[in-house]
């Protein structure tokens, strides 16, 4: 390369060779985003000689997450055109791809001489930047903080939505326009992959509700969803839409909840079409928001791909149909979903013989799916589902269901499974737990250790992760080690994060109706439940609801400056294992005005704005044991 | 009543808490956050500390900011100084009220006042003539003051960019180390150099009539994002910096130690400026360039005044203590004269579940819940035979130095010992001396020195520097802490046992941290700390545990689970705000 600038992509070096352009992974670590194991661990690729070179473009799911060591949407679309030709596939997915790195891909492409490129992607466009304890305007494009103010204080979150997701649908053109550039360049065949979200599979977080709502409108908003949810529960998905439509009107299609409520009410009514359409709306109803979602393909993203496909003569894979559920087939099956967008093995199977037929210009239907994984490592991707999905606050039953699917299929799995439930149940520090050093000793298991043992406190989430354990494995051997229980530990080093981009708060702050807060016991116990809290929007003659497990313990008067409650808990209100206190807060009356200007100017300084109201906060809540077991 | 003072936004930020006029906490929020020289709103520290107090936050009846934020960001968009963040003159009360959930009045109280406040109200004087010295705060980088029932009274300031913290910053990046950390270790270096450099250094700064001087400008630049000074200073001194990590040479000493002696100059000259116009015979003495316990020595031995004080968080931390004491005293009318002997004013935590979490991984340790003296007699025999051992007690030290709370304690008569913990322990530079812990009743058999250094921040000469070579500097000094039975009967009790078995009641005492990490702080922290060190024993609370016993997999583990944060400040610049 003497004389001429080394040429990279990905974090592969360029090397023209006779028969076209081989690949060499580089050492070169500094350049950004190049390292890590987020790429294909590949070390080098020969020129392509007589075979087609055919180059897969994506994210986390063209990469295969979670199973990219097993079988990759490409390794599997490599082996299907195995006995169609001579083909040489390139995985050229990464996890964690935001728009920079596709398009900086797509600008690439050409040097690597493809037949064909499939772009695989579509999921992380809507998603924030890798703030990484950073302020907005560190990680964010110059001026758009900026601009973004501007959007929120003329149009409300609404507004701030809309200007979000417009700029972000920019980059989605620039990225096709460099697909079309490269296939008038180069004649190179462009199959575009329509991506697919998990509808009906994956529910919307608890902790993300609504913005801030003016007035009333925010008890009325909460009134309607009881209402949407008890319509639910009797089955009566009409009366559910209707409740949802007026939900909808009233947070301008910034809540994922009505649209939730009406897609599973759709889904027991078999009304396809309306299910599809409200779970996107769900789906698409955070993005722009800066709030902490997972992610997505937006509907406006698979239109366009679809539009550029049509437009370009492009072969177009469009996973919502190639993943349709055979009973509902307007909306995805769940069992071809891991998560929220990442393959199951039968995902990856079905999607992978689409673009099979797609790159050999096939009728679609021509290659049959493949079997998928050997039961050990489907069990496996199920552990780790089950791990996603309560890391994602799915409920429980999701969780376990996957859990016990992990041990029917492979019985083997009861130890590490165990070892989990005990890292998540050891003392402080849990790194001491003679679990971590077995969990560490599995490369696929090592990296979560950090998230289960590097805090004081445990999320939420891991809390719920463990409950789900004790459920399918049985109790830990908990241990009641302290008499006193703050059930404010941080499971962050900088402390509790809220819902949108903001660094994490020393204290709890309610974005949501409800707190819950976890503690274990070895039995059932006499406690003191001692809370110091404060409900700055709500109105003074609205009360707080305390409970345990399923008991009731008081209803607190509505503070607006800080009060300390203390409530006794009788042992028979507690269990052996993981026990909640619950906080059921009153609806706020935030001044909306207010917190649009709040957050414009947080905007305006370059700092992420709150988007969401305050219920209540928790200065303090701890457990006094004082009882044995009884 | 509850006053709350708090800094924050510099570096180092902290908050105290005064109950009915009396400092009863007191912690910095780096602790809790692991992040060392953290800025953040101390959120996390506020809760430890009103925790450790038995109060919420609803007990707070007024909070005290350190310093004028419009002021600040005045000085900041007039000077062009690098900001880590746009200015913003709202963010301290923003932050008061979000973050640490305050809704109550917020008062707030200049940088330097807070400074000679933090001093004079911990000192226990009735009254006293005020000296500050930083970096800079809003505008002022000294102030000349004095104190008594009517408050605190500044009667002249110096100026930014004037300023003798920038001064020792400056040259501190220039010898290759980081600033707002290591002026410390410039003062360390000091004592192997010889003063050539003080007619050369002379020309960087300018003494003036009274309490003035100024920086001469040709040599630094503080708009610089990327360096404090100028290529002048190169050509003035005749030796190119120093990379950080490269060899510190003859010519890097002799720059320290003049740099030293020009410091200890202009704040001889300054200190007789301020008895001459106050008449007062007791000094209070605070802000960054206070930490400097050599300067503070030759100010006690060569000054004018008959008294001096020091309190040990006597940098930017400190600022939340004077704050709240003067919003306490103003709000008030009255204050309490009681001078400030213990710096133990951070949280304490139970050790039980670290003892549940030993015994869940099968480590053998040894549990003395019932009997007070077995860890003291175990552990003087431990250092007595050559262990370095981690010592955590009771409540967390507040301010910079480690004073038999959070202590890594050792030998200090084994003539090895300091490359030991220098190399192997805390992974720092050979040059940097080790501080002696010292029974107090004891103090004037083994250094000449006959007050009372509780906090660290002051330096005596070693009698027989052979007998304590792990203590003593290249120069015999020390930089000692005196220990009193009455105010931390557990530590006095550990020096009084290593004496009964060498005859000297003096222990080495370093800050239990790794290079690049805040002290410890929980059980856990100390815990990693402690594997992380290769430190023979650890002694937290009533809990023994030996390094022979650990498994080898916690060396990994702690690593994997908990890696060393990235420090809150820049190390290049000084953090301006």
């Amino acid at each position: 390369m003497t004389g001429t600038q080394a040429q990279y992509v990905g974090p592969w070096l360029i090397e023209p060779v006779a028969g076209g352009a081989a690949l060499r992974r580089s050492d070169e670590e500094s350049r950004p985003g190049a390292s890590g194991p987020d790429w294909d661990p590949i070390d080098s690729i020969p020129a392509a000689g007589d075979a087609r070179r055919v180059v897969v473009l994506g994210e986390s799911t063209a990469r295969g997450w979670p199973f990219e060591s097993f079988g990759s949407p490409t390794s599997v679309l490599a082996r299907n055109l195995q006995s169609a030709g001579e083909f040489q596939c390139i995985d050229l997915a990464k996890v964690g791809a935001d728009g920079r790195v596709l398009l900086d891909l797509a600008g690439k492409l050409s040097l690597l001489h493809p037949d064909v490129v499939v772009s695989f992607a579509g999921n992380n466009w809507m998603m924030p930047p890798a703030t990484d304890g950073r302020r907005m305007d560190q990680c964010a494009d110059d001026g758009l903080n900026r601009r973004l103010a501007d959007a929120l204080r003329a149009g409300g979150y609404r507004g701030l939505k809309e200007a979000a997701t417009a700029h972000a649908m920019t980059a989605v053109r620039a990225y096709t326009e460099q697909l079309v550039r490269l296939h008038a360049e180069t004649g190179a065949t462009v199959v575009i992959v329509v991506t697919e979200y998990n509808l009906s599979g994956f529910a919307p977080p608890p902790d993300i509700q609504t913005p801030v709502l003016p007035g009333s409108d925010l008890a009325r908003w909460h009134e309607l969803r009881r209402q949407a949810q008890q319509a639910l529960a009797s089955g009566n998905a009409r009366a559910v839409a209707r409740l949802a439509a007026e939900m909808i009107d009233i947070d301008g299609g910034c809540s994922p909840v009505p649209g939730w409520l009406a897609g599973r009410a759709a889904v027991l009514a078999a009304d396809g079409r309306a299910a599809r359409l409200a779970f996107e709306q769900s789906r698409d109803s955070v993005c722009g928001l800066m709030l902490r979602y997972t992610p997505r393909v937006t509907r406006d993203v698979q239109q366009l791909l679809v539009d550029v496909a049509a437009e370009n003569g492009f072969p177009c894979v469009d996973l919502r149909r190639v993943l349709a559920d055979p009973d509902l087939p307007d909306i995805p099956d769940e069992s071809c979903f891991h998560d929220y967008c990442h393959l199951s093995d039968t995902g990856i199977e079905r999607a992978a013989a689409a673009i099979t037929d797609a790159v050999l210009a096939r009728p679609a239907g021509s290659t049959a799916p493949g079997p998928g994984l050997s039961p050990v490592v489907r069990a496996f991707g199920h552990a780790r589902a089950a791990a996603h999905l309560a890391f994602q606050a799915q409920p429980a039953d999701a969780v376990e269901a996957h859990l016990q699917a992990a041990l029917d299929l492979e019985p083997g799995l009861v130890p590490l499974l165990r070892d989990v439930r005990e890292l998540l149940s050891a003392p402080v520090p849990g790194w001491t737990d003679p679990a971590m050093a077995r969990l560490s000793e599995d490369p696929q298991i090592q990296p979560f250790v950090g998230v289960m043992t590097g805090n004081p406190g445990l999320t939420p989430e891991l809390w719920s992760l463990r409950d789900c354990l004790e459920s399918v494995l049985g109790q830990s051997e908990t241990v009641a080690s302290q008499s006193q229980v703050d059930l404010l530990l941080p499971s962050d080093p900088d402390g509790h994060p809220l819902p949108n981009w903001t660094q994490p708060w020393a204290h709890h702050v309610a974005c949501s109706s409800e707190s819950v807060l976890l503690f274990a016991l070895d039995g059932p116990r006499d406690l003191e439940l001692t809370i110091e809290f404060r409900t700055p929007w709500a109105d003074p003659a609205a009360s707080v609801e305390v409970g345990c497990n399923s008991a009731r313990l008081a209803g607190p008067e509505a503070s607006r400056s800080w009060s300390t409650v203390r409530l006794s808990i009788a042992a028979a209100q507690t269990k052996q294992g993981v026990n909640r206190i619950r906080i059921s807060w009153p609806v706020p009356r935030q001044d909306t005005e207010a917190a649009i200007c709040a957050d414009a100017d947080a905007l305006e300084t370059g700092e992420f704005p709150m988007i969401v109201p305050v219920f209540g906060e928790l200065y303090d809540a701890r457990i006094q044991i004082t009882g044995m077991p009884a | 009543m509850i006053v709350v003072g708090i800094s924050a936004h510099y570096h180092d930020a902290a908050c105290a808490i005064f109950l009915d006029g009396r400092l009863v906490a007191a912690a910095q929020e780096e602790r809790f956050t692991r992040r060392r020289y953290d800025a953040t709103i101390p959120a996390r520290a506020l809760r430890a500390c009103l925790h450790e107090i038995g109060a919420g936050i609803g007990d707070v009846e007024h909070v005290a900011y350190y310093e004028d934020p419009v002021a600040r960001c005045d000085r900041i968009l007039s000077a062009g100084t690098p900001s880590a963040m746009p200015p913003d003159a709202g963010r301290p009360l923003r932050e008061i009220r979000d973050r640490l959930g305050y809704a109550g009045p917020v008062t707030t109280v200049r940088h330097h006042e807070a400074h000679a406040a933090s001093a004079f109200y911990c000192s226990g004087f009735p009254d006293a003539a005020v000296l500050t010295a930083d970096a800079v705060g809003e505008w002022a980088t000294t102030s000349y003051g004095s104190a008594g029932p009517e408050g605190i009274s500044t009667f002249e300031e110096v100026r930014f960019p004037h300023s003798l913290g920038l001064l020792y910053s400056t040259l501190t990046a220039y010898l290759g180390f980081e600033v707002n950390s290591d002026e410390n270790k410039v003062m360390g270096l000091a004592p192997y150099g010889r003063p050539t450099f003080v007619a050369a250094l002379s020309e960087l700064i300018h003494q003036l009539p009274e309490g003035q001087f100024e920086l001469d400008a040709r040599y630094f630049d503080f708009t610089d994002p990327s360096r404090m000074y100028t290529d002048a200073l190169s050509d003035v001194l005749g030796i190119p910096p120093r990379p950080p990590d490269a060899p510190t040479e003859g010519a890097h000493t002799d720059v320290a130690r003049s740099l030293q002696v020009v410091l200890e100059d202009v704040l001889l000259e300054k200190a007789r400026h301020l008895f001459r116009v106050t008449g007062n015979p007791r000094l209070c003495y605070a802000g960054g360039v206070a930490l400097n316990c050599v300067a503070n020595a030759r100010i006690r031995q060569d000054g004018p005044f008959a008294e001096m004080f020091v309190q040990p968080a006597a940098g930017d931390a400190g600022g939340s203590i004077g704050a709240a004491a003067l919003a306490h005293h103003r709000l008030t009318g009255g204050f309490r004269a009681e001078r400030l002997v213990d710096a133990r004013l951070g949280p304490s935590y139970d050790t039980t579940e670290l003892a549940h979490a030993l015994q869940a991984a099968g480590v053998p340790f040894s549990d003395h819940c019932d009997d007070q003296h077995g860890p003291i007699s175990q552990t003087a025999d431990m250092l007595a035979a050559g262990a370095v051992v981690g010592w955590y007690q009771g409540r967390m030290e507040f301010g910079p130095r480690a004073l038999g709370a959070r202590s890594i304690l050792a030998d200090p008569r084994d003539p090895g010992m300091r490359d030991r913990i220098n190399d192997l322990v805390k992974k720092r530079e050979a040059f940097r001396p080790f501080a002696p812990s010292v029974a107090a009743e004891r103090t004037a058999e083994f250094f000449d020195f006959h007050g009372s250094s509780p906090f660290m921040l002051d330096t005596a000469q070693v009698r027989r520097p052979a007998d304590l070579p792990a203590i003593a500097h290249v120069d015999g000094s020390a930089r000692l802490q005196t220990v009193d039975a009455a105010v931390d009967p557990r530590f006095h009790a550990l020096l009084t046992a290593f004496a009964a078995r060498t005859g000297f009641p003096i222990l080495l005492n370093t800050s239990f941290n790794l290079r690049g990490e805040p002290i410890v702080c929980t059980p856990g922290d100390a815990l990693a700390s402690f594997v992380r060190c290769g430190l023979d024993a650890l002694v937290i609370g009533n809990l023994i545990l030996r390094a022979a016993d650990v498994p080898p997999f916690w060396a990994s583990a702690v690593d994997q689970v908990a890696p060393i944060r990235p420090r809150g400040v820049s190390g290049d610049i000084y953090s301006f705000g």
